[in-house]
């Protein structure tokens, strides 16, 4: 591991448009100050960035037919109701599944919406909204989730930190809450897909049910093609949670 | 010392990443690099689209940040689409798919058991840079061993330039 990083790496414009073309490393071997060798990689023109997207055969955004995460949907009839907390069987009603593109978080706020208001919304509609805002730009940023609930009327009060009581407290109180959430922890259920990273994802918390031996945090994930109304149990949904330091928007009508 | 596991989780929710990166985009894999007497941690976020049959799309990386290990402090952010190095990149366009095929046969715990190795040996590697503990030409190589597997070939380019340096290092082709 000695003289790991004696190198010099530099960016070069050697064509003298005043882009930078080149990295240029330079080696001193024997610890003399002196460069005993280089190495010019041509970022520009080389071959790996003309080939990068050679995705022949990849398909594109959009060609896909979704994944399903295979749990469990809440049944008004298969619980105890007095032990469920929400509104789950009817803000089901809300879902929609957003494609494989990236409006998660429209989506999320226009399922809650219409699930306290009762009114239709067309979340590719608000897409279009969010992009002229500038709240969203292939996708929407953490900050931004409380925008289009705010566009529609909505009150909201968003942060960091927060807690199940938390989500309990405002569907308890007829309002409608949407988090941000590790979305590889929430869709590993189907164990034969997990994902390389683990993206932030926004879905809407709908209802909690307390009938059972573990709480299960009931959501509404536009992302899943059967994203409807699936029982998360309360300490994966926490972990899945805890990664985007509990953030979520509360809303109200 | 901070775990790289815990540093990276720091980044993640940042205001810079909280404010800036869109909803949908991950953290690829850390790479280090050192400048005088910083050690800069550096990773891109980027989209996957999951698909069945390690066919989950794999789009190019959207962002880009440095930050100075262990305080935390942004050094660097850049938008790749706005980058001109990066011009030549279709963003929109898929680079290529997961699983990649030396991965094929993990399942998912085990996929995440290897990168839970990778940073111990990244954790060991950083305290070695602090002059603390050892960090020898097998953990070098284990960590060479990791690294070389468990990032996607399609992104490597894109390692490359980020973290010249570190990826001649401990990713073989």
């Amino acid at each position: 591991m000695e003289n790991m990083f004696d190198e010099i790496v530099m960016g070069a414009d050697l064509d003298g448009d005043g882009i930078v073309d080149s990295i240029v490393t330079g080696v001193d071997f024997n610890g003399d100050g002196i460069i005993d060798a280089t190495e010019i990689m041509d970022v520009q023109g080389i071959n790996v960035w003309d080939f990068c997207n050679n995705s022949f055969g990849f398909g594109s955004i959009g060609d896909g037919e979704g994944f399903s995460v295979g749990y469990e949907q809440f049944s008004s009839s298969e619980t105890d109701m007095g032990q469920v907390i929400g509104t789950p069987a009817a803000d089901e009603q809300c879902w929609e599944y957003q494609g494989e593109s990236g409006p998660c978080a429209i989506y999320a706020q226009v399922m809650a919406y219409e699930g306290m208001t009762g009114v239709d919304i067309d979340p590719k509609a608000m897409i279009e909204v969010a992009a002229e805002q500038g709240w969203y730009n292939n996708g929407t940023t953490m900050e931004d989730m409380d925008k289009i609930l705010n566009y529609l009327g909505a009150e909201t009060e968003k942060g960091y930190g927060g807690s199940m009581q938390d989500l309990q407290e405002c569907l308890e109180n007829d309002g409608r809450v949407v988090v941000a959430v590790d979305g590889e922890e929430i869709w590993y259920g189907n164990a034969k897909i997990y994902a390389p990273n683990n993206p932030n994802h926004a879905v809407e918390v709908i209802g909690i049910d307390y009938s059972g031996e573990e709480p299960m945090v009931i959501i509404n994930d536009s992302g899943t093609v059967d994203g409807h109304a699936i029982m998360i149990p309360q300490t994966q949904f926490e972990d899945a949670w805890e990664d985007s330091g509990c953030f979520y928007v509360e809303a109200y009508a | 010392m901070i775990l790289i596991e815990d540093f990276l989780k720091n980044i993640n929710t940042s205001t810079v990443v909280r404010s800036n990166i869109p909803l949908g985009l991950g953290m690829g894999f850390p790479m280090l690099n050192i400048m005088g007497e910083h050690l800069l941690v550096s990773v891109f976020y980027y989209r996957s689209v999951l698909r069945p049959g390690d066919q989950t799309l794999l789009m190019p990386p959207e962002y880009q940040l440095s930050v100075d290990y262990p305080s935390g402090k942004l050094v660097t952010f850049t938008s790749l689409r706005l980058n001109p190095v990066y011009q030549k990149v279709a963003f929109d366009k898929p680079v290529g798919t997961f699983r990649h095929e030396a991965i094929q046969n993990l399942e998912r715990e085990q996929y995440q058991e290897k990168k839970q190795n990778l940073f111990a040996l990244m954790n060991k590697l950083i305290a070695f840079l602090g002059d603390e503990g050892e960090f020898g030409a097998g953990e070098e190589q284990e960590m060479s061993d990791l690294f070389t597997l468990m990032t996607e070939p399609s992104l490597h380019m894109f390692y490359q330039a980020m973290a010249p340096q570190f990826y001649q290092r401990f990713i073989r082709k």
